[in-house]
C-alpha cells in the first residue's frame, strides 16, 4: 500500500511543478516560461499551457498533445514550433546576409516552410520560395546570390505575393 | 586609387578575394548559424590550409580547408557544425532535469568527431563525463537519452 502511495506521488504533478518552468522545444530551444494552465471547464481536461515569451512578444498557447515531458527543471515539447523561424537570419549562397525571416508559410503535410518573407531593409521585404532555399535550420542558406534573388523578386513580385497570400499560415 | 596589374595570367581582379576582407568575415556553420568571425588565415605555400575563427563561446578554433564549403569577403560557409560549438550549451537529461553546462568536448583526434562531453553542474560539483552514446540531440541545448 505504501509502495502504491509512493508511485502515485511520483506520477502525479501539481500546477506548482508546471507554472514558472521553462518550455523547450524538441531541439532544446527556449520558447518561454509557463504562465497558465488551460483547463476545459466542461470536460475538466487540461487543454494546454499558456507561455510567456518575454517582453514585447505575444503569449502563445501550446496544446497538451505537444508536450513530451513535464521535467524537473523544464517542460519539453515533442516538436518544434513554427515560431522558431521568426527572426532567423537568411544568407545568400555566398554567405552574404540578406535579412531576417518575418513570416514563414508551411507545407500542411511536411510542416516544412515553403515560402518565407524576409525583411531585407528598413522598409523592404522580399518573398523567397522554397526552390531558392538550400537549407534551413538555425539559419537559412539560399541557392542563389543576393543580386539574383533580388532580380527574381523584382521580376516575379506580383506572382510571388499572390502565391504567398494564398498559402495558410500553418 | 587605381591599381596596376602585373601578371602574366590576369587582366583584371574579378573573382579575386583579398585577405583583408576575409579577416573579420562571419563564419556560418552547416546549420546556418553564425558561429564566429575569421581572425586569421593559414597557408601552405600557395594554398589556404584553413581559417582560425573566434568562437562566440569557447576557444579559438582552426578549421581545416577540407571543412570549408565556400569563402569570400561576405562570409565563410563551412560544411560542418564544429563540435567546439557545444561548449557552453546546457545539458538536460531525458526527464528534463538540468545536468549542467558543457565545459569541454572529449576528443580522440583533431577531426570533427567526439567521444563525450564534460559537464559541470555547479561550483562545488566535479565535472561529469557523459559519453556520446548517451546524447540524443545537439541543437540549442543538449538532450540526453537517459535519466541521470
Amino acid at each position: 500500500m505504501e509502495e502504491d502511495d509512493f508511485s502515485i506521488k511520483k506520477k502525479n504533478i501539481t500546477s506548482d511543478d508546471i507554472l514558472g518552468k521553462n518550455l523547450l522545444d524538441s531541439e532544446g530551444k527556449l520558447i518561454g516560461v509557463t504562465m497558465a494552465l488551460n483547463i476545459d471547464s466542461k470536460t475538466k481536461n487540461i487543454l494546454g499551457l499558456t507561455i510567456d515569451r518575454g517582453f514585447m512578444k505575444p503569449n502563445i498557447f501550446v496544446g497538451i498533445d505537444l508536450i513530451k515531458i513535464f521535467g524537473v527543471d523544464s517542460i519539453i515539447l515533442n516538436t518544434t514550433l513554427p515560431i522558431k523561424y521568426f527572426n532567423m537570419p537568411v544568407y545568400d549562397i555566398n554567405g552574404k546576409f540578406i535579412g531576417k525571416i518575418k513570416i514563414a508559410k508551411f507545407d500542411s503535410k511536411t510542416k516544412e516552410p515553403i515560402m518565407i518573407k524576409v525583411k531585407s531593409g528598413i522598409l523592404s521585404s522580399i518573398i523567397i520560395p522554397k526552390k531558392n532555399i538550400k537549407r534551413i535550420d538555425k539559419g537559412a542558406i539560399l541557392r542563389k546570390t543576393k543580386q539574383e534573388i533580388l532580380l527574381e523578386w523584382k521580376e516575379n513580385k506580383k506572382e510571388l505575393i499572390e502565391e504567398f497570400m494564398e498559402l495558410p499560415l500553418l | 586609387m587605381i591599381m596596376e596589374i602585373i601578371s602574366g595570367k590576369r587582366t583584371n581582379m574579378n573573382g579575386l578575394c583579398g585577405l583583408k576582407k576575409i579577416v573579420g568575415a562571419p563564419v556560418i556553420s552547416k546549420d546556418g548559424d553564425e558561429i564566429g568571425k575569421v581572425v586569421e588565415i593559414f597557408f601552405t605555400e600557395h594554398k589556404i590550409a584553413g581559417f582560425v575563427l573566434s568562437h562566440k563561446k569557447g576557444p579559438k578554433v582552426f578549421i581545416g580547408e577540407e571543412y570549408i564549403e565556400k569563402f569570400n569577403e561576405d562570409a565563410v560557409i563551412i560544411k560542418i557544425n564544429p563540435i567546439t560549438s557545444m561548449i557552453g550549451l546546457t545539458v538536460f537529461d531525458s526527464a528534463g532535469k538540468k545536468i549542467g553546462i558543457v565545459k569541454e568536448v572529449v576528443r580522440q583526434n583533431n577531426s570533427n568527431s567526439f567521444t563525450g562531453i564534460e559537464v559541470k553542474g555547479s561550483v562545488l560539483r566535479k565535472k561529469k563525463t557523459i559519453p556520446k552514446s548517451e546524447i540524443d540531440e545537439i541543437k540549442h541545448t543538449i538532450m540526453l537519452n537517459k535519466e541521470i
